[in-house]
């Protein structure tokens, strides 16, 4: 666990281009507070570690954070920044 | 409090969680039979509320959304967090998977902070065990305060010790609460300012002050729109800069993280988890079946499964049903010797056992087609199919997630419009819901499947019907497509979806869940298509015509005087003659002469005033059209019903014209019910009107076309 909040830096790749089956670190969410808070129920937020596991090119992907499975589409995966 | 704690006589439990928990696989082990299905004020969400009886308690048991958070953002969400906050149910029980612990304490912690007594089931203990993950329940209820108990709803295990928990709690014997989670000293500060703020202004609705704080920094528009004081929201916005330039994120976030590192030091604390490989079962399947190429065509070959049972295996027990109201319809006519029938004779026969049996013989598709959905929805594919078929909807202006109102709309349209409130985005919600009734739902099947078998060859009846779900769905991407460009311009909100691992259905669930939806479908028989039923013979009976353009009786005998020798030709005329009089006696009642009147409108459709009435009783609900012809057809007819409905609408329409009305039924008007659930869910008569007089006039354009040109050409046959 990191010991403080990493800052919002707003850089990172999108998650639509993040390789896949590899961990990979949320860094931001570009988007309003309603998205992000609801987002962050379902375990996708700033600093959480994530695993792109199926994606087809441009498309909607599937990702692996904590136990759960998301499935979300382009436009989702676009605002998501990871590193 | 008295030492010897006195056990409360009547207690009310909430049953709260994520979704896909088995919330309602507990909610079903704790009440049985003993539930109530309604909807909570103001809102069409469903609200289920059971009984049962634990320890000398009468247990009141409300099962609440399932919702991964108490955000203002989605109904379900509001609904959950009005309900704990108004009603304040004695106890709150908080069901979570243990095998996805983290993500489900997300919403406990909120819980906790709402102040209320809380116990946590944790249900999928042997999925978590097998996938090596140990939860030390013990410490675990030192550190939330709340009593745990291990479960596994699918076998009904732990319920008992579960009800234990709950009555030890509500008579007062809870753990000690644990310390509150704090924020950090940034955020804290800021929700200790806010909250003093709130408290000065003294309005203590909606929870206590630091809660209400604490929510306004996430942005929460439910609690901001019950502030009216200007100090506050300038405070709000204030301190949710002073948190960002502190902190470099923005509150809400800081909020969340602090939630998950407090998640992630309980679960160090109470979790053991040995080291296990990351994919899963469930990954392997959803590799195939979310497979880029193959996804699709192995969606629409379950689909193409789903149907061909639903109508393979409901053939025999609808054969039974239609047997045994015939077999009704005659020996109720038995009781009156003949030459004697009376007005009641033809009031159950023709009213009430035409109309209902009519009605009631498909209820094995209905059924069976819910059974199947049922299976999609239970075994998590359904997630699936709405995550394959996102891409393409999107092309329409619709939503991944409008797949699944629009499969459930096979079923029926008004719990597809209900399923429409998953949907965050209200334009996606309006869209989908919009263009959902023409999706063909399971009480068209009965028009289908009257006249299907009645017009077309054997080898052509799969096809027929095939073309109209497709042409149904066409059409409704088509006016999706059509209404996102222009009433309803706008981004479609970015998905994001759960997809809970797949899991084997238990058979109870299953049944329970198809059982829910026939009930509806029986009540609905027995309530308003009877009253309908009886409404409609009532109109096809009266006003009595009397007086003849001709004399009937005389010329039936004249025709057996003059063809006595060529006994064709005297059946042929007496056939012609009963047809005469019976459409004479019809055209003269109020249902003729409504169908008359809208004669003029229908007949470039192929339509005669007979199906004119029919149509009329389809808005109330589109079984009664199949109800309504049989009547027609069987008013008049008095004693002789040799010529089954099928033979005589055979005599009197052409295929094209069959076809047209199938066209026209499956677009037209949506049912009353439907209209009124889009009011309900939309808020607005405005759309519910647009939804009905929109798709009338779809539905009389596109019958028109097909009717102009098929009956030009040489195979129209008509």
């Amino acid at each position: 666990m990191t010991p403080i909040l990493p800052p919002r830096s707003g850089s990172g790749l999108p998650l639509l281009l993040a390789p896949t089956d590899r961990p990979v670190t949320v860094h931001d969410i570009r988007g309003g507070s309603e998205l992000r808070t609801r987002l962050a129920a379902l375990g996708v937020y700033p600093g959480v570690e994530l695993t792109v596991i199926s994606a087809s090119l441009g498309g909607p992907c599937i990702i692996a954070v904590k136990e759960s499975r998301l499935a979300l589409d382009r436009g989702m995966a676009h605002r998501i920044l990871v590193g | 409090m008295t030492s010897v704690a006195t056990p409360a006589k009547t207690i009310t439990i909430a049953l709260a969680g994520n979704p896909n928990t088995g919330k309602t696989t507990l909610f079903n082990n704790l009440t049985g039979a003993r539930q109530h299905v309604g909807n909570y004020p103001g809102v069409t969400v469903e609200k289920k509320e059971g009984r049962c009886r634990h320890a000398g308690t009468e247990i009141h048991v409300v099962d609440l959304p399932g919702v991964y958070s108490l955000t203002a953002a989605a109904v379900d969400e509001l609904v959950a967090r009005n309900y704990l906050i108004e009603e304040r149910p004695q106890v709150v029980v908080n069901i979570l998977d243990a095998s996805n612990l983290e993500r489900n304490l997300y919403l406990t912690l909120q819980l906790i902070e709402l102040g209320q007594p809380l116990v946590l089931a944790l249900n999928m203990s042997d999925v978590a065990q097998r996938r090596g993950i140990q939860i030390d329940a013990a410490r675990l209820s030192r550190l939330l305060g709340a009593p745990v108990v291990p479960l596994v709803s699918t076998r009904n295990e732990g319920t008992r010790a579960l009800l234990d928990a709950v009555v030890a709690v509500a008579q007062g014997h809870a753990p000690p609460a644990p310390a509150p989670i704090t924020y950090g000293q940034e955020v804290e500060e800021e929700i200790a300012a806010l909250a003093a703020l709130l408290a000065q202004d003294g309005d203590a609705q909606h929870g206590d002050a630091r809660w209400r704080a604490i929510k306004l920094l996430e942005g929460d528009e439910a609690v901001a729109a019950g502030i009216s004081a200007p100090r506050v929201s300038a405070q709000v916005d204030r301190s949710s800069a002073r948190i960002e330039e502190a902190l470099h994120n923005p509150p809400e976030i800081a909020i969340a993280d602090r939630r998950y590192r407090a998640i992630a030091e309980l679960c160090r604390d109470a979790v053991r988890s040995t080291p296990e490989p990351k994919r899963h079962l469930s990954d392997r399947i959803d590799a195939l079946v979310t497979h880029r190429w193959l996804g699709m065509p192995l969606f629409l070959g379950l689909m193409y499964l789903v149907f061909q049972l639903t109508f393979t295996l409901g053939t025999p027990p609808m054969d039974w049903i239609d047997g045994f109201f015939g077999w009704l319809g005659s020996t109720v006519t038995g009781w009156w010797p003949s030459g004697s029938e009376s007005l009641l004779q033809s009031l159950l026969v023709d009213g009430i056992i035409a109309g209902v049996g009519g009605v009631l013989v498909f209820l094995p598709n209905i059924l069976l087609l819910f059974l199947a959905i049922a299976l999609l929805e239970d075994t998590g594919y359904m997630a699936r199919a709405a995550f394959i078929m996102d891409r393409l909807m999107h092309k329409f202006g619709l939503h991944g997630k409008s797949f699944i109102p629009f499969i459930i709309g096979f079923g029926c349209s008004v719990p597809a419009i209900m399923a429409t409130r998953t949907m965050e985005n209200r334009r996606d919600r309006l869209l989908t819901m919009l263009v959902v009734p023409l999706v063909s739902c399971g009480a068209r099947l009965p028009i289908y499947v009257l006249l299907i078998p009645a017009f077309f060859p054997h080898a052509l009846q799969a096809p027929v019907l095939w073309s109209l779900y497709i042409l149904g769905i066409l059409l409704a991407i088509g006016s999706a497509k059509l209404m996102s460009i222009t009433l309803l311009k706008g981004e479609t909100a970015p998905f994001v979806m759960e997809l809970p691992p797949y899991r084997l259905p238990t058979v109870k669930s299953i049944l329970l869940h198809m059982w829910e939806r026939g009930w509806l479908y029986l009540r609905k028989a027995g309530t308003i298509i009877l009253g309908i039923s009886v409404l409609l013979w009532v109109l096809t009976s009266f006003p009595k015509k009397t007086v003849f353009a001709q004399d009937y009786p005389a010329l039936t005998q004249q025709a057996q005087q003059q063809l006595a020798q060529d006994q064709e030709a005297l059946d042929q005329r007496l056939q012609e003659l009963e047809e005469a009089e019976q459409a004479e006696t019809l055209a003269y009642t109020a249902a003729g002469r409504i169908g008359h009147a809208m004669e003029p409108a229908l007949r470039p459709l192929g339509f005669d005033w007979r199906i004119g009435t029919a149509l009329i009783g389809a808005v109330a609900a589109k079984e009664v059209f199949v109800a309504q012809l049989g009547i027609v057809f069987a008013v008049g007819e008095a004693d002789e019903s040799s010529d089954s409905l099928r033979a005589q609408l055979r005599k009197q329409y052409s295929p094209l014209v069959a076809y047209c009305i199938m066209l026209f039924c499956l677009i037209t008007a949506p049912c009353m019910a439907t209209v009124a659930v889009t009011k309900r869910e939309s808020n607005s008569w405005r759309w519910a009107l647009l939804q009905f007089a929109g798709l009338t006039a779809l539905a009389y354009l596109v019958t028109l076309i097909v009717y102009q040109i098929g009956s030009r050409l040489p195979l129209g046959g008509a």
